[in-house]
């Protein structure tokens, strides 16, 4: 259980942190032996030669010498711990990040968003007390009271045995109780995080409930919920606490076992005070690692349930396999699809089955269908966002997934269902993404959309802030902004997934415009519900559960499509 | 609602009830401390006593102490570690129950910028630290402080050395190391916890715009940008967490010293005789082992500024003023019988612009009416003055004759059946969701609604039907079946005033027109407010209502209006165009 949450690092991080562990806790206990020796060299001159203080002061300086070289060498590995593990947190943050590059939109498909946050976030932070304590200590339980124990041998067989007796069984009974608490340990912690997203959920959702009467309701639930998890919490730390109970007591028992054996053999005089005192002093010692270990196995457990998560996300399929090398041509058509299937991993039914298309050159293509019949699937595929889990995509040719990814993508201009805005101004909010010369085209774009007038409204024109915390913007602004993002970005593919949902009238029909004069030069995509954007579509795509249902032009279907019949008349009849 | 504009409770970080198991957990902690004392001292005491060979009785005591001491140290901190669970989490329990209930009378208005930026996940974070600030704060330091004290006593007794050693090499360090840290602490603390969140917000961001970043040239920058605040993340760490480690180091370091400089006070006493030689060894023992009542004391001070930081901005919620308050003497909702609205003006903040100005109409009972207009035109702020989430700046609106704000508020909102533009959608399955509106709702009531949303089929054709998980805020389901599914919540509710804000926004115009003509049949003679900018939905109602930025411009039967050229005539015209405009 211990390599998953270390995996997660780099190898020779982990493996510098064991060696500095093992470095420093050899010159620890030998600075510790050193002075345990002095100590009671000094107390025993005192006690049995009422020597005088003159006599005791350099033995006493030795041993607070020693004493404290042997907290240099700890406070060496817990301060080398700290900068290992903060590094190591660090470039695994970065690595999370560089993920989203590769393999982000299917990540996005796979958990939500504050899912991935929570991960980046508190799920390192849940590794932190595993890298920086119970590792070390890991690396250290056996040669520390392995060094002790040749120490206490030197000196006296018998506490040797009692030591050597008594350490291979308190590891053994910590396990024994560990593994029969452990998976309900961790069930637990599984129910607290529910708590928790429950009591958010609960609180996003406090305006419905107090629309339906139901908040007080809820806060009682709340409390029963509560109660009834600490109750249950407490029924389960009993037995998490127990390992360590037993622990304690068994070396309390063997403290007590080493000072009550000592004892009586100096009564019998079989041994000298100054060594029973020596070896005393070193008992606790000698169990002092095992019972640190016991204290940070909470850790242990949280970082592995933390690590498991995360390497869930690291390793998660389908990576992107893009080679770099092809280069993309500049009009890079046709694109053709081959018995495309797009299966998510936790999904029951294929997103696309069997997709067989051709995309000509430049026109305008609509895509329709109902929710979930895999259009937005279909434009992450072109955007190389996603890759398909069967048959090829060919652009020009060449496979896709032999291009450079990067320069595939400066040849598409893509409008999420969802739009939103970045932070920062409204002029870097539309040229973001948008390629060289972009300055020149920017006058023309903001007119066709009327950009130019959502910038006279802000109070610091084309440079006021948007984003969260600053100017906000309507949903249909937004989508205008993000339209002029893409339509900035000069490339000759255009893919708009449903880009007239919530837009007004007014703004349908400046989109429609825009729509129009893009045609002559560009493919234009477009997932519409729209008709108006079908009936002047050149090729119209209908999907259905991830298959083609049909393909064709809009008179076409309108004669031998009744599905697509009936949409258009229902569309039409109140408009005379 | 309860009366009283401002009778809300401060942050309940202790109550009574928890006196006992709080004080339990420290004396309990003190136990342990003090056993693991004993057990040292008393085999210490042992051997020193046997080296001087008394006869065999005199040891039977020290023989029998050991063991009862090793016996107390393991079963009191299994006890005190368990009661200060106990403890921790009521007060958790408690302190989340609070949080609810502070929220609810804020809700949603002040609420609404609170969830801006998710800023509620931060709230929930707050109460966590707090749970940390219990454990690992407050009841260590306690501990710490009474073990201080008692140790000082303990040590003045045997001899007064001992005192100044015990406070200048044990307590004083313990204590002001961290005290001195604590400057440089916290401001690395504020600053950890503003990268931790600068992170957070930067990656959610981050994944709000992911596809246009990933078709960004500037795609590595956006990566660096979070790469920076990770960055300086871990420097805020270093200083944390280096400087926490010192703290320790200084803490053990006192402890070897004093060992040391216990044995060099006492030893006078043993040489002149006025102290004997097993005291000797049991105390120099008892030192080694007094030294555990302060290392938790490094670890409390460095969690104390996050911990009070956390509590101060709970505490500050509490002191946010509700946007509403329920009347002092509210009245019983009567039948409706009347709406009126006479000049009412309204706007989010004193800065923003007219959300809706000097609007006066009357909307007619029992009718379907349509608010039309563009993004931004009031439509859905009309709704929410309704649902009296905020009152009107000037003018008033009234039910029967009544203004809103002198209508008892829960009963007004059980009056009012409103499905918002952005529905929430609980984290559960379609059934619950249901049951929100209803909790005592049979089988083939949901489903009857369910049909009438447009949603039975749907919901047939999923293999768990009504059980079907509908995840995070109904991530699993599309726009149009959220949608839907809201609407079919409010009409488990028996509401004489129904308002659909944009329930047709993700809908094939197929299903909207379907929609409309089954929810017509089965509210017919309630008071429909449909809220669209689709003039296709509008001509199903009765009633338009036509508004441009704010500003009522028009009001009748729809084809009246679309024959009278006005704005309403326009809109329909420009929907037209797009047709003509494709079909050309």
């Amino acid at each position: 259980m211990s390599a998953a949450p270390a995996s997660l690092f780099a190898t020779p991080l982990i493996r510098r942190l064991r060696v500095l562990a093992i470095l420093t806790a050899t010159v620890e206990v030998a600075a510790m032996v050193a002075q345990m020796w002095f100590v009671s060299s000094a107390i025993a001159l005192v006690f049995l030669h009422h020597a005088p203080l003159s006599r005791v002061a350099v033995t006493l300086l030795f041993a607070a010498g020693s004493g404290a070289l042997r907290i240099v060498a700890a406070t060496t590995r817990r301060v080398g711990a700290d900068v290992i593990t903060i590094h190591g947190k660090a470039v695994l943050r970065r690595r999370f990040v560089h993920t989203l590059g590769t393999g982000g939109i299917t990540l996005l498909h796979e958990r939500g968003s504050s899912d991935f946050v929570n991960l980046i976030g508190d799920g390192i932070e849940r590794l932190d007390a595993f890298i920086r304590l119970y590792l070390p200590q890991q690396a250290i339980v056996i040669c520390t009271p392995l060094i002790i124990a040749a120490a206490a041998l030197s000196r006296d067989i018998t506490t040797a045995i009692i030591l050597g007796v008594t350490a291979p069984v308190l590891p053994l009974f910590m396990v024994l109780i560990g593994r029969s608490t452990e998976r309900r340990v961790q069930h637990q912690w599984e129910r607290l995080a529910r708590l928790g997203a429950q009591l958010l959920d609960g609180l996003r959702g406090l305006p419905t409930l107090l629309l339906f009467g139901r908040e007080q309701a809820e806060a009682k639930l709340l409390q029963t919920l509560g109660e009834g998890y600490s109750s249950s919490t407490l029924s389960i730390l009993q037995l998490a606490f127990l390992s360590s109970l037993v622990l304690e007591f068994m070396i309390a028992v063997s403290i007590g076992l080493v000072a009550v054996s000592l004892g009586s053999r100096l009564l019998n005089g079989g041994i000298g005070f100054q060594r029973a005192l020596f070896l005393l002093l070193l008992t606790p010692e000698f169990y002092r690692p095992l019972r640190e270990l016991g204290a940070q196995r909470h850790a242990a457990l949280e970082g592995t349930a933390a690590a498991s998560d995360l390497a869930g996300v690291l390793a998660s399929p389908p990576r992107l396999t893009h080679a770099a090398g092809v280069t993309v041509p500049t009009q890079p058509f046709p694109i053709t699809l081959e018995h495309v299937t797009v299966q998510f991993p936790n999904r029951a039914t294929p997103a696309l089955a069997d997709v067989t298309l051709e995309l000509p050159g430049p026109s305008l293509i609509a895509v329709v269908g109902p929710s979930g019949a895999g259009k937005s699937t279909l434009l992450s595929l072109l955007c190389a966002f996603i890759e398909p889990t069967g048959g090829e995509i060919r652009v020009g040719g060449d496979l896709l997934t032999c291009l450079d990814r990067t320069e595939w993508q400066k040849h598409i201009a893509f409008v999420p269902q969802n739009p939103q805005l970045i932070e920062g101004s409204l002029r870097e909010n539309l040229t973001v993404t948008a390629g060289d010369g972009v300055q020149a085209r920017l006058a023309v774009v903001a007119s066709q959309l009327h950009i130019d007038t959502i910038a006279n409204r802000l109070p610091r024109g084309w440079d006021t802030l948007l984003g969260d915390g600053h100017a906000r913007l309507s949903g249909g602004e937004i989508r205008r902004v993000a339209v002029a993002r893409a339509l900035l970005r000069g490339s000759p593919v255009v893919l708009l997934d449903e880009p007239t949902a919530s837009l007004d009238l007014e703004s349908e029909l400046d989109l429609q415009r825009v729509i129009e004069s893009l045609r002559v030069n560009r493919l234009v995509i477009v997932v519409a519900h729209r008709l108006s954007t079908l009936a002047s579509a050149d090729l119209v795509i209908i999907l259905h559960e991830g298959r083609v249902a049909a393909v064709g032009r809009h008179a076409e279907l309108l004669k031998l499509e009744p599905l697509y019949q009936s949409l258009w008349e229902t569309a039409c009849a109140p408009v005379p | 609602m309860r009366p009283g504009p401002l009778a809300r409770p401060p942050l309940p970080l202790w109550s009574r009830e928890d006196a006992l198991p709080a004080v339990a957990a420290v004396l309990l902690n003190l136990i342990t401390v003090a056993s693991n004392v004993a057990l040292l001292a008393v085999a210490g005491y042992l051997i020193a006593a046997a080296a001087l060979h008394p006869p065999l009785a005199a040891l039977a005591l020290p023989i029998y102490a050991v063991r009862v001491a090793g016996l107390v140290r393991a079963t009191s901190r299994y006890t005190s570690r368990l009661t200060a669970h106990r403890f921790v989490l009521h007060r958790i329990t408690a302190l989340r129950v609070w949080l609810f209930e502070t929220l609810i009378p804020l809700t949603p208005a002040r609420l609404m910028h609170l969830r801006h930026g998710d800023l509620l996940t931060g709230v929930l974070a707050d109460s966590g630290e707090l749970e940390n600030g219990y454990l690992r704060v407050l009841l260590p330091l306690v501990t710490a402080a009474i073990g201080s004290a008692l140790s000082l006593l303990l040590g003045w007794s045997l001899a007064p050395g001992l005192t100044v050693v015990l406070f200048l090499g044990l307590i004083l360090p313990a204590f002001l190391t961290p005290a001195i840290l604590l400057r440089l602490q916290r401001r690395a603390a504020q600053r950890e916890l503003e990268a931790r969140s600068r992170v957070n917000t930067e990656t959610l961001q981050l994944l709000q715009v992911l596809p246009d970043v990933l078709l960004s040239k500037r795609r590595e920058a956006f990566f660096e940008h979070i790469g920076r605040s990770i960055d300086s993340l871990a420097t805020a760490q270093r200083t944390l967490d280096i400087s926490s480690s010192l703290a320790v180091a200084v803490h053990e370091l006192a402890g070897v010293l004093s060992v040391v400089a216990g044995v060099a006070v006492l030893a006078p006493s043993v040489t002149a005789g006025s102290l004997s030689g097993p005291t000797l060894v049991g105390v120099t023992l008892s030192i080694v082992g007094l030294t555990e009542l302060w290392l938790p004391v490094p670890e409390a001070v460095k969690q104390f500024g996050r911990v009070s930081a956390a509590a101060q901005r709970l505490s500050g919620i509490a002191s946010l003023q509700p946007a509403i308050t329920n009347a002092a003497t509210p009245s019983a909702v009567p039948t409706l019988s009347s709406l009126r609205l006479e000049h009412v003006s309204f706007r989010y903040s004193g800065d923003a612009q007219w959300a809706l100005r000097d609007v006066s109409t009357v909307l007619p009972i029992g009718e379907w009416i349509a608010i039309v207009g563009a993004n931004g035109s009031g439509k859905s702020t009309l709704g929410r003055l309704l649902a009296r989430y905020w009152d009107p700046e000037e003018g008033q609106l009234t039910w029967s004759g009544i203004p809103l704000p002198d209508l008892d508020l829960s009963q007004l909102r059980q009056s009012v059946a409103y499905v918002e533009q952005e529905p929430h959608l609980f984290e559960t399955t379609l059934r619950e969701n249901l049951l929100v509106a209803a909790p005592q709702a049979h089988t083939e009531e949901l489903l009857e609604v369910l049909a009438a949303a447009q949603l039975l089929t749907f919901v047939q054709r999923l293999p768990q039907g009504l059980d079907s998980w509908i995840g995070e805020q109904g991530i699993l389901l599309s726009g149009g079946e959220r949608q839907r599914l809201a609407v079919a919540r409010v009409l488990l509710r028996n509401a004489p005033l129904i308002m659909l804000d944009e329930v047709t926004a993700h809908l094939d115009p197929v299903t909207a027109a379907q929609l409309i003509a089954t929810l017509r049949l089965s509210l017919a003679g309630r008071t429909v407010i449909v809220m669209t900018h689709d003039t296709r939905v509008a001509r199903m109602c009765d009633t338009a209502l036509v508004f441009d930025r704010g500003y009522l411009q028009e009001s009748g039967h729809p084809e009246q209006l679309e024959r009278l050229g006005g704005p309403f005539a326009r809109l329909c015209a420009l929907q037209r165009d797009l047709f003509l405009l494709a079909t050309s």
